[in-house]
């Protein structure tokens, strides 16, 4: 069954239809790229999912349940995380305390379970060794990192991951990869990427939008050698 | 009521009006432009309303129009002299709070420092024989003053609506506003532009307390009063407009009026209730950024 | 979790108040609860402006809920004027509620203007209303008689206990889950948001606390001058106050209005003292507040531990 469904959602802004009629499921347990040229509408189509945004029209559905009206936060707690491009850290809390808070929010946790999960979260992030640092002064791979611990602390069964590769090098992309691997059993996950190389090895199924519509779908290798993909990446 | 209450009452409120824009107009320059909001505000219309009142009694027979030009200069010049000395400064820090916090300090100084030189009396401006002229109309009898004082508010607006719309500095002015990083690199000089806004934002409100102190008396304590007015007329114009301001005004003014007619002991509970509700109402549906 | 040093606070804050009660002469005591009551609301803007961003221009609001409630409940019903006291927060705080869901339609300064004019509106309707006095105001006389012998004794002792108290409060709050999510929210609303907060509901709970605890340290002061009047209460005199304590002393952090009432208070005693008029305290007290914002944006309290630790850090390296 669907964990995460779209059902002909749009969002416009102004005249201008930054998302257009998008259907999208999204299964448990699967990993998703959504690739796509600049101002495709992956963002935006993000932020809908997450309720930073509202739709123009269309419904949002969680489980078969219609989230579409649920508030941001809500939809944390009802287990939606998103790691932004722009890590939304809280740079005069510690490390720590920055994952701390999904995990006692957005999770719910309390007492033990919590400063047990938080360790673990912050162990599978490879931030040990900082926890105590403030976030603040942390580098541009760590902060990403942290915004992935974030994420993944509210114990999401959808992740969203929203260009966390960007800006980064290559052995930082590696070692991003690798903690998206360690983080990938159990959850479905929908990665928004500028740079498709990142997407292998952990999304399994392609979809690839243009001028805010759904233009392909499907598994890796066959969206990858698609014409169209071509045309779109060389032909714009 | 009469056809001629009601037109004596419509009268009124225009005139009312007028002046409560003509008190929101330099705030709405200088937040609409420096994005600050400018708590001495209230106090520059207190210090033109003194500087008129002091200018008559040195001066008993200065003409009016260079009465109103004084206080206008000499507002101009305290606003300019506290944008470039203290406000410039504060406008540079990250958090924008502190600029607003720095103009609250200014406020309570400048207020004291009036009340300290000139005593904490009311006082009033003293037109002479324009107080009591009126004119009749179709029967209807009504004031010239507050047709006077309406004048000045309408060409002091369309004067601005000039400056800003019409001439090299107002596009200047709005260059600074809209980008100033993109506008100094084409050219525009931001700290001056921001010292003219400043200066012509008090002279705005120099006018405006000349015109306040005509039609009641004023004490060097009144500026909290002015100040609340001016940020009742700017909200509600829509932060900046300058035709917002006038329609705020004269809603605001047409309202004190009204409820002033139909309940004598209303004060401006039923102004501040029109503006409180029209603020959230227009919050709600999201009219407000 | 109570720290050691929270508990000895509470005790020496405790012992304090007693002392006050008994010792001082009752000027003193009438100052001092002055200045406690001070305190009192100036923590309590701050922890809304300085931690929940909630800068108001109308805290006056809350001082005449507070007191009207003290003295309508007080002089109407037989309930001794202590148990209306600790009524007053809880009468005020279901006002705050709807209040705050009106309010927090608008945003930074639509949201200081719109509280300020909610104030007036509220003074103006108690000016129109002869019940509550009008604009002659109230003289409290619980159950119908006059107060006897020194209200002052008891409500510094209280004032003295309670500003203690209300430190340690705020610090094991500031140290709790809620506290965190607080400072979460003071960083980055958006952010805090999506990490699971409801971060509507929790200015609202911060809105209703402050705006209970400014009414019941006013309802302390309004015991101790036995007469209100609307223009007293809900005047803007009190947000002017309340900003300067908390902007000059440090917003956002605990001990900045602590150093703000002292430099407050402390410097209007010494100027009167010495034949300074009010309007002259008035303009060094303007200039003090550009001067501490031009040069220590922060305050006068975060400029001092940030000096602190580099002069220590100096002596280690």
């Amino acid at each position: 069954m669907a964990i995460l469904a779209t059902e002909n959602v749009s969002r416009q802004f102004g005249s201008v239809f930054a998302v257009e009629r998008v259907d999208l499921t999204l299964n448990a347990g699967e990993s998703v790229g959504l690739i796509g040229p600049n101002g495709a509408g992956k963002t935006t189509l993000l932020s809908l999912l997450t309720g930073d945004l509202r739709p123009s029209s269309g419904k949002i559905l969680m489980d078969g349940k219609d989230v579409t009206s649920l508030p941001l936060y809500a939809r944390v707690r009802a287990g939606i995380a998103r790691a932004a491009q722009i890590p939304k850290t809280f740079s005069r809390l510690s490390v720590r305390e920055n994952v701390s808070l999904p995990a006692f929010f957005g999770a719910g946790l309390a007492g033990d379970a919590a400063s047990e999960w938080i360790d673990e979260v912050l162990e599978m992030s490879g931030l040990s060794d900082r926890a105590g640092k403030q976030a603040g002064a942390l580098g541009l791979l760590d902060r990403k990192r942290l915004e992935l611990a974030k994420a993944v602390a509210s114990k999401p069964r959808v992740l969203l991951l929203d260009e966390v590769a960007a800006g980064l090098t290559e052995p930082e992309i590696a070692s991003i990869k690798e903690v998206i691997l360690r983080l990938q059993p159990n959850r479905a996950i929908v990665w928004v990427e500028h740079i498709p190389f990142a997407l292998q090895g952990v999304c399994s199924r392609i979809v690839v939008m243009d001028k805010g519509s759904k233009l392909l779908d499907g598994p890796f290798d066959e969206v990858w050698a698609s014409e169209t993909l071509q045309s779109t990446y060389m032909g714009t | 009521m009469t056809a001629a209450q009601f037109t004596v009452l419509i009268f009124q409120g225009l005139t009312l009006g007028g002046l409560y824009a003509m008190i929101g107009a330099g705030l709405a320059l200088n937040y609409g432009i420096l994005k600050v909001l400018q708590l001495a505000h209230g106090e520059y219309i207190t210090y033109g309303a003194f500087a008129a009142i002091g200018a008559i009694a040195l001066f008993p027979n200065l003409p009016f129009p260079l009465v109103l030009l004084l206080a206008f200069l000499a507002c101009a010049l305290l606003g300019a002299a506290a944008q470039l000395l203290i406000v410039e400064r504060a406008m540079a820090h990250r958090n924008e709070v502190v600029a607003m916090l720095v103009t609250f300090g200014l406020a309570v100084v400048l207020r004291d420092s009036l009340a300290e030189f000139a005593g904490a009396d009311l006082r009033g401006l003293s037109v002479g024989s324009l107080a009591q002229a009126n004119f009749t109309i179709a029967g209807i009898t009504l004031g010239v003053l507050p047709l006077v004082s309406l004048g000045i508010a309408l060409t002091s607006f369309l004067l601005l609506a000039l400056l800003i719309f019409r001439t090299r500095l107002g596009m200047e002015i709005r260059a600074v506003s809209d980008m100033p990083d993109i506008a100094a690199l084409v050219g525009a000089r931001v700290k001056r532009t921001h010292i003219v806004v400043a200066a012509l934002s008090a002279g705005l409100a120099a006018i405006a307390g000349v015109l306040l102190a005509m039609r009641s008396s004023i004490s060097p304590y009144s500026g909290l009063d002015s100040l609340l007015i001016a940020f009742e007329v700017v909200v509600l114009g829509g932060l900046g407009s300058i035709r917002g301001v006038l329609l705020a005004g004269l809603l605001l003014g047409m309202t004190q009026v009204i409820s002033t007619w139909a309940d004598n002991s209303a004060g401006l509970f039923y102004v501040h209730l029109v503006f409180f509700v029209v603020l959230v109402f227009r919050a709600k549906t999201g009219k407000l950024q | 979790m109570m720290k050691k040093v929270e508990f000895v606070a509470l005790a020496v804050g405790a012992i304090a108040a007693i002392c006050a009660a008994i010792f001082l002469d009752s000027g003193l005591q009438f100052l001092l609860c002055e200045v406690l009551v001070l305190f009192l609301m100036a923590q309590m803007w701050n922890l809304a402006a300085g931690y929940a961003g909630q800068i108001s221009f109308g805290p006056q609001m809350f001082v005449g809920l507070g007191g009207y409630a003290l003295y309508m409940i007080s002089n109407n019903t037989t309930i001794p004027v202590w148990v209306v006291m600790a009524l007053v927060p809880i009468v005020v705080g279901l006002l705050a509620i709807p209040l705050g869901m009106v309010v927090f339609h608008l945003k930074h300064a639509y949201f200081a203007i719109g509280t300020w004019v909610a104030a007036e509106i509220a003074f103006q309707f108690v000016i129109k209303t002869p019940s509550l006095g009008g604009s002659s105001g109230l003289v409290l006389r619980p159950g119908g008689e006059m107060v006897e012998g020194y209200p002052e004794k008891t409500v510094v002792a209280v004032a003295l206990f309670a500003s203690v108290a209300l430190i340690v409060a705020l610090r094991m709050f500031l140290r709790s889950r809620l506290g965190l999510a607080v400072l979460a929210v003071r960083d980055n609303e958006t952010g805090a948001e999506a990490t699971g907060i409801n971060v509507r509901r929790l200015h609202l709970a911060l809105y209703t606390l402050t705006g209970a605890g400014i009414a019941t340290a006013a309802a302390l002061y309004y015991s101790t001058t036995l007469f209100l009047t609307p223009l007293d209460a809900f005047q803007a005199k009190w947000a002017v106050e309340l900003m300067f304590i908390v902007v000059v002393g440090g917003l956002g952090t605990l001990t900045g209005p602590a150093i703000g009432v002292a430099l407050f208070i402390g410097l209007r005693e010494f100027m009167t003292a010495n034949g300074y008029s009010g309007d002259q305290y008035w303009i060094i007290m303007g200039v003090l507040a550009i001067a501490v914002l031009l040069l220590l944006p922060q305050g006068i309290w975060p400029a001092l531990t940030t000096f602190y630790t580099r002069m220590t850090r100096g002596n280690t390296q």
